[in-house]
């Protein structure tokens, strides 16, 4: 089942139980595409029951880059086991992966995150979930994305924790996607996600016209850009010039005591003016 | 002697009667398609001089230097040796024929020789090419992959087959004294003395054997070639012939059911929208299918194929031919007792869709039909000159306009164009945005209460959408007002009276929607009295020039590369700064390949001191779209790489300070490549991506007052309070913006 020669950054992938000698499911095939993005793609099939024990003894063999597992209600108990016997990250439901110098990058629909332990436990949302998910970004009544000017996939992280803050669903420019710091079908551009959410915070967007075609149906416009120049601002109900790695964490405090404070709280529909002086 | 006259004229009555079974059956097949349009009679002389040139010249072909010229030697190895199966037939009938007059000419001999002797080396030249170029070796990247590789080394294996049977019979002619020519035939002569020492009588046999041996070659090879893709021997003359002139670029046909365009305000019940099954193809289509060669030319330009996409033109060629023809027995059965009597498979065959997934037994799987980006590429090198693009086309707009089937991602491009009419849908009054911050006023029609274009006006500026509306573009027309205003060009754009041209929608395949962006267009110019247009967007310009004569519009349309490139011919403009850039220039595909705009770009940074020109390595009629062509910019690609990546890959091996173009599309496209390679660490920050303009503009401006304003102007503000749809100071000077970045 596994090669004896050591593998160049070898990346377990666990086969899908209905996998047969013929034919591989599709969710397989899809985490063996993904694996090959980050490594070199190994194969694992065993039965299920066992599949804990013997992907933590692989793994302690021959320490892959990642383990990656389709995310189901029965197989996030042997993720989790996995990652705990391992000591390893864990990212769930991720959309896509890649490899940046010497870490991985997990993207998934909320957040992306860099992941930095020698192996990590992912577990990867099959993809016809997808336009569930999508419907979801174009559906949501608020959306919170990036762009280029969010800088790095971490800056995503943050934008995502407003997103949830919000209850908000994140997405991104079709550079950010391009770039991997968010997942593809979640840049909010022409063609791309077409969103008409309540409210759109946009962080670090310039605004190009590809993007604002596709944030035409969205109600209240806010926007946070370095560049007082940027045609987002012109598009924007609220625009913030300023530095969204400033202007957000404080937005977050903001949102923190609001929710601490009950009688404070108010609709996650800040048309408020406090927002566009932040 | 009469056995071997029996047994000659018995094979060639066997082959003769395979061969033209064969035929009538293609020809059956043939007329199944719907007629032609009526302009591929049309103008004989051009069409003459086509096979003239493209034929007997092998115009085409030797764009290839090696293969072209491996071909032209078998091609006209061919016809010259026509002469030697005429005396291969005579010496049947009587042992010393020669062809009557100049059938003992040295020069004849010695000619016939030559070819041979040529033939056997554009022979060996392509069984070189095919090893090294094979799919076995190359992979993908071959551009025989997915050819049939059997039948050609098969028929390769036949030609050497005929040369040497005839050196055979030849030499043994010599020996026996029967041969035509005393001198010339040099090769024959080396044969013979080979030969020789076999004695008189083995010679004798020799010489019959020969002859009935080459004859049968020859035969057989008749045979193979009507049931092989090696019929383009016999089906490229006409195919060339009947094939849209100049070529197969430009404009795309309009939608034509049997042999009449469509009237999209009142079809015909019958009327045939596009292509939804292959007997919907006219009958030049099926030519087309049936004269691939599978060399594969196209495939090696193909920005899809290269990119990693499923589409090659040639194996969705293939792929037709392949199902006209396994579906032919079904179509031509005359009833359905007929049909039913057919065997499963052909039955099979007559049910698979024309486009649909390849699981469910579609010919033309939906992803190859959409990877298209219509540059154009295939048309140019084939040297047959299939029209790949029109019939992709065509297959579209049925799957558009009939089945509502196409990438959804594209609707919100189609969405905006019938509501607001632009891609983004910013709607016609956001079209003058670009004009503001300009150090004149840009004369807009109507502005004065004009009902014409005023006498004084040379130029319609048709902006365009992107050149309205995406940021980039606005520079470009900016740059272009600028460098318009320097020199003296009066002109005038319509402003809120533009709506897009349609190219997109056309190329999608949604031609009613473009029909009725054309007529609104036409009408508008038409009312204003536009006689000359200038344009900076490859597409419009394609259009406006194009395809609007087919709706009554028919004005004299120049690129602004090109106007540009006259007024600094003519001394209008002068650059003077030194500009100091290495610069490389992507043709974009509608401006270059389909339009043949080459040089005008090219000779505006010829002229710009300063400017060091490096090319790509695939430039001019061989560039590499960009991938935005055929609505392609408005659809998601997720299959393969990007096909802009590739391209600004190859821009970036060019070492550039400023990449330039001459399309919005490609500039849009190369400016998301080139900052995702920056992302990546792999392209220099200071690399730019800019329209040929903005360089000229930059080299223009005065180092006076002008200048001096336009670098105060962002910092001290000048511009008052930004008001929503003012353009930043900053933009309205590209100059002072090229060096900003």
């Amino acid at each position: 089942m596994f090669p004896p020669m050591p593998l160049a950054d070898p990346v377990l992938v666990l086969a899908d139980e209905t996998d047969d000698d013929d034919a591989l499911a599709q969710a397989t095939r899809e985490l063996l595409a993904l694996a090959r993005r980050v490594g070199t793609p190994v194969l694992v099939r065993c039965d299920h029951c066992r599949a804990a024990e013997v992907l933590i003894d692989i793994a302690r063999d021959h320490r892959p880059r990642a383990i990656l597992i389709n995310s189901s209600p029965a197989n996030d108990r042997i993720s989790a086991q996995v990652a705990v016997h391992l000591e390893s990250a864990i990212a769930t439901d991720v959309t896509d992966l890649s490899f940046d110098d010497d870490h991985l990058v997990a993207v998934s629909d909320r957040m992306s995150s860099e992941i930095h332990t020698p192996t990590s436990v992912i577990t990867v949302r099959p993809r016809n979930h997808e336009s569930q998910r999508e419907l979801l970004l174009t559906e949501a009544d608020v959306v919170v994305a990036g762009g280029r000017g969010v800088g790095s996939a971490e800056g995503f992280s943050l934008l995502a924790r407003v997103a949830y803050a919000l209850g908000g669903r994140l997405g991104g420019t079709h550079t950010a996607g391009e770039l991997g710091w968010c997942p593809r079908h979640a840049s909010i551009s022409l063609p791309g996600a077409r969103i008409r959410p309540r409210l759109y915070l946009a962080g670090g967007v310039s605004g190009s016209v590809r993007h604002r075609s596709a944030i035409r149906g969205a109600g209240t416009v806010v926007a946070i850009d370095s560049d007082p120049n940027a045609p987002i601002l012109r598009e924007a109900d609220f625009g913030i010039v300023g530095d969204l790695h400033e202007v957000l964490p404080a937005l977050l405090d903001e949102l923190a005591a609001r929710a601490a404070s009950p009688p404070q709280t108010v609709t996650p529909v800040p048309s408020s003016p406090e927002l566009a002086e932040a | 002697m009469l056995v071997r006259l029996i047994i000659g004229l018995a094979m060639t009555a066997a082959a003769l009667g395979l061969a033209s079974r064969r035929l009538l059956f293609l020809y059956r097949v043939g007329r199944l398609g719907q007629p032609v349009d009526p302009e591929r009679t049309k103008d004989v002389g051009s069409r003459a001089w086509a096979v003239l040139t493209e034929v007997l010249a092998q115009r085409k072909l030797l764009k290839w230097t090696v293969a072209g010229a491996a071909h032209a030697a078998v091609f006209w190895g061919f016809l010259i040796l026509g002469a030697t199966i005429l005396e291969g037939y005579g010496a049947l009938f009587q042992r010393d024929f020669h062809i009557p007059l100049i059938g003992t000419d040295t020069w004849l001999g010695f000619l016939e020789d030559l070819f041979i002797v040529a033939v056997l080396a554009g022979i060996a030249t392509f069984a070189v090419l095919r090893i090294r170029q094979s799919p076995s070796r190359a992979g993908r990247s071959s551009r025989f992959s997915g050819s049939h590789l059997g039948a050609a080394w098969l028929v390769l294996f036949m030609i050497f087959n005929v040369m040497w049977t005839l050196l055979l019979y030849r030499g043994a002619q010599i020996n026996t004294g029967y041969f035509p020519y005393r001198h010339g035939a040099f090769a024959s002569e080396i044969a013979a003395k080979i030969l020789h020492p076999l004695g008189h009588s083995a010679n004798d046999v020799l010489e019959t054997v020969g002859i009935l041996g080459s004859l049968g070659v020859v035969l057989g090879f008749l045979v193979l070639v009507v049931n092989s893709k090696h019929l383009h021997i016999f089906l490229a003359p006409f195919n060339i012939a009947l094939s849209r002139r100049p070529r197969a670029l430009g404009a795309l046909l309009p939608v034509y059911s049997d042999g009449k365009e469509v009237d999209f305000e009142d079809p015909g019940e019958d009327d045939k929208i596009g292509r939804g099954a292959i007997e919907d193809f006219t009958w030049k289509g099926l030519l087309d299918f049936s004269t691939c060669t599978e060399c594969g030319r196209c495939q090696s330009q193909c920005p899809a194929w290269n990119t990693g996409k499923p589409l090659s033109p040639k194996l969705l060629i293939m792929g037709l031919r392949d199902h006209a023809l396994a579906k032919a027995p079904y179509l031509l059965a005359d009833s359905d007792d007929a049909r039913a009597a057919l065997p499963e498979a052909v039955r099979a065959e007559g049910e698979r869709p024309l486009v649909g997934p390849v699981a469910d037994g579609g010919v033309i799987d939906p992803d190859v039909l959409w990877s298209c980006v219509t540059c154009g590429a295939c048309v140019e090198q084939c040297p047959v000159d299939i029209e790949h693009v029109d019939h992709i086309v065509d297959m579209r707009r049925y799957q558009v306009m009939i089945e509502s089937e196409f990438p959804h991602e594209a609707q919100g491009m189609l969405r905006n164009l019938e509501r607001k009419g632009d891609p983004w849908g910013r709607g016609n009054k956001a079209r003058l945005e670009w004009t503001q911050g300009l150090p004149f006023e840009v004369r807009v029609f109507g502005e004065n209460g004009e009902e014409a274009l005023p006498g004084d006006v040379e130029y319609l500026f048709w902006v365009g959408c992107a050149g309205s509306l995406d940021d980039n573009a606005k520079k470009t027309s900016r740059s272009v007002a600028e460098l318009l205003h320097e020199a003296g060009v009066e002109f005038m754009i319509l402003g809120s009276g533009e709506t897009c041209t349609g190219d997109a929608a056309r190329r999608l395949g949604q031609e009613l929607l473009f029909q009725e962006l054309a007529k609104q267009n036409v009408e508008t110019l038409n009312e204003v009295g536009a006689r000359k247009i200038v344009v900076t967007c490859a597409h419009c310009f394609n259009t406006l020039s194009n395809e609007y004569p087919q709706f009554g519009g028919d004005y004299e349309v120049v690129h602004h590369t090109e106007l540009l490139a006259k007024l600094v011919a003519e001394g209008k403009l002068r650059p003077v700064n030194d500009v100091n850039l290495a610069v490389t220039y992507h043709d974009p595909c509608y401006l270059g390949r389909h339009n043949r705009v080459f040089s005008p770009p090219r000779d505006i940074l010829g002229s710009v001191p300063g400017v060091r020109l490096t090319e790509m390595p695939r430039n001019k009629e061989r560039s590499f779209c960009c991938g935005a062509g055929g609505a392609r910019m408005w659809m998601e690609e997720t299959i393969g790489t990007r096909i802009n990546e590739t391209r600004t890959d190859e821009a970036l091996g060019t070492e550039p300070d400023l990449v330039t173009a001459a399309c919005p599309y490609c500039i849009v496209m190369l400016t998301d490549g080139v900052a995702t390679r920056k992302q990546e660490g792999k392209a220099p920050e200071n690399v730019r991506v800019a329209d040929v303009s903005e360089v000229l503009l930059r080299s223009i401006q005065k180092p006076g007052p002008k200048a001096v304003a336009a670098a105060a102007e962002p910092a001290a503000g000048a511009e008052p309070t930004p008001t929503p749809g003012a353009e930043p100071a900053a933009e309205s000077q590209p100059a002072a913006d090229l060096e900003a970045e």
